[in-house]
């Protein structure tokens, strides 16, 4: 009996580590192969689609632990466009907008340390060519927060500025464009 | 080799490394968790729409507290106080074999709520369920303690495999993340500008970007170093190999020991981590891959350097009587 356990676990292992190997092959496939000679190229494309067959039938386990990869892309790419968050409120009449919070700015640091904690972080920082599917609703309910806070504003805008990260460690500069701009009427949030 | 292979993952060890593993993560767990409460972000984080940004609460389907408690404000709040009081118990070892798998549940109905998360979330996720199946809970713990008290023999081996998969896990991340590093500011085409790039992002740099510059040299050898260290993370199970067996490895496995190459690695991993931690605002990661890093350190080896820690205070105390 006790030799069937050993035999059983230690075959467990291995099917997981087969598993965790599968599901480590790379989402960003396509652009790691690109410079590969064509035939070669080909031949890893067909991974994915291998990769959904082999790891199908464990998908609910997985699922119920919350385990969806084992590829870890870490700080793939940094330097070139990166972002700046500003978040922004104005009063009755329309007129200018009030700086509440904005990324690198000792002035204007509303809410900063939840701002700035990675979960929330995680929420409103674009990646390279996109935002959370969490960001619009995370704005809608930043604002709400803020109408309950201060009855002076009526209107709050949260957006991404493009900032160039420049050589040599000289930190950033501003692009002046702006995107992912979400904005929030007091009358939307009290229907 | 099938016997072979059955007889390694049936290996049994001191449990104290599992155990350092288990403090350190919870410790860490229960920081960030903590981090939630002090900033009032746990309706923002984990709350369905319009009053936060959990749309997972909303989703289909839905995770399993929302489909028993309905969504809610109060349905986050809850799952977030479950993973802290889970955590909290699970750092401490009380029940530990319950306490830990309701922490993985509670991990998992977080993630749920809100499905963003960042690699630490996924890299927990993954780890959890192996620490609450391992003998973590054996030593260091009030399980152990309430054990003693009732006059039980502690447990002086647990099985040593789930400390052998955290090692397996943390070197195929190193792995994965090596190879995917294809971008020109990892390499001399990009002049290894990573590191000195990220410190000037202004959602990451701790410090004001651009006040490293006369200092730009040292990121590009930080980045060398990264992608050194983790590019050589699979050859870590050869120096450990070189080390277990001094009789093997002829002239090189004299040299892998005699320099001690195994362990100038993971001193490379445990600076580069404290350099993240230092220099950007990410939060958890650093921290989250520290606390596992004793899982490299083989239990002899951990006693031992406790051993001499004990040591040098009882000498420091005796020469300060």
């Amino acid at each position: 009996m006790r030799a069937d356990w050993r035999t059983l676990r230690a075959f467990g292992i291995a099917l997981v580590l087969v598993l965790g190997f599968v599901a480590g092959w790379p989402n960003r496939i396509a652009k790691i192969v690109a410079p590969w000679p064509k035939p070669l190229a080909e031949l890893a494309l067909k991974l994915p689609v291998i990769q959904g067959q082999v790891l199908a039938p464990f998908a609910p386990l997985a699922g119920a632990l919350g385990i969806y990869t084992e590829d870890w892309p870490l700080f793939v790419g940094t330097g070139g466009t990166r972002y700046r968050m500003w978040l922004e409120a104005r009063g009755r009449g329309g007129r200018g907008w009030t700086l509440l919070y904005r990324a690198d700015d000792p002035e204007h640091r509303y809410f900063a340390g939840a701002l700035e904690y990675r979960r929330v972080l995680n929420v409103w920082n674009p990646h390279h060519a996109f935002i959370s599917d969490a960001y619009p609703d995370f704005a809608r309910a930043l604002a709400r927060r803020i109408f309950r806070e201060q009855r002076r504003f009526q209107e709050v805008r949260v957006r991404m500025e493009a900032v160039d990260i420049l050589s040599g460690g000289r930190g950033y500069a501003p692009t002046g464009r702006y995107t992912y701009e979400v904005v929030v009427k007091r009358a939307e949030t009290e229907r | 080799m099938i016997e072979r292979w059955v007889a390694f993952w049936d290996r049994r060890e001191a449990p104290h490394t599992l155990a350092l593993v288990r403090i350190l993560v919870g410790v860490a767990l229960l920081a960030d968790l903590g981090q939630a409460a002090i900033f009032d972000v746990i309706p923002l984080v984990w709350a369905p729409p319009p009053a936060g940004g959990g749309y997972g609460q909303v989703a289909e389907p839905a995770p399993l507290v929302v489909r028993l408690l309905g969504a809610s404000a109060t349905t986050g709040t809850l799952v977030w106080a479950l993973a802290v009081v889970s955590c909290a118990l699970f750092t401490l070892g009380v029940l530990y074999r319950v306490t830990s798998w309701v922490l993985v549940f509670a991990m998992v109905e977080l993630a749920g709520c809100q499905p963003v998360g960042d690699s630490i979330d996924t890299l927990l996720r993954i780890v959890l369920p192996v620490l609450a199946a391992s003998g973590a809970g054996a030593v260091w713990s009030f399980d152990a303690w309430y054990r003693r008290r009732r006059g039980k023999p502690a447990q002086e081996t647990v099985p040593a495999w789930p400390r052998y998969l955290l090692v397996v896990q943390l070197l195929w991340l190193y792995i994965s993340a090596g190879y995917q590093r294809d971008a020109k500011s990892w390499g001399p085409r990009g002049g290894f500008s990573a590191i000195g790039n990220v410190l000037g992002d202004p959602h990451f740099a701790r410090f004001e970007p651009g006040s490293f510059a006369a200092l730009y040299p040292l990121t590009c050898a930080g980045t060398l170093l990264t992608m050194v260290f983790e590019l050589t993370a699979p050859l870590y199970l050869l120096w450990l190999w070189l080390e277990l067996h001094p009789e093997r490895g002829g002239r090189c496995g004299h040299a892998v020991r005699r320099a001690r190459i195994r362990w100038l690695w993971l001193a490379t991993g445990v600076s580069l981590h404290s350099g993240i931690a230092l220099g950007m605002k990410i939060g958890l990661f650093p921290f989250g891959i520290l606390a596992l890093y004793p899982a490299f350190v083989r239990p002899p080896e951990l006693l031992a350097a406790l051993e001499r820690v004990r040591g040098r205070l009882s000498w420091l105390a005796t020469a300060t009587r």
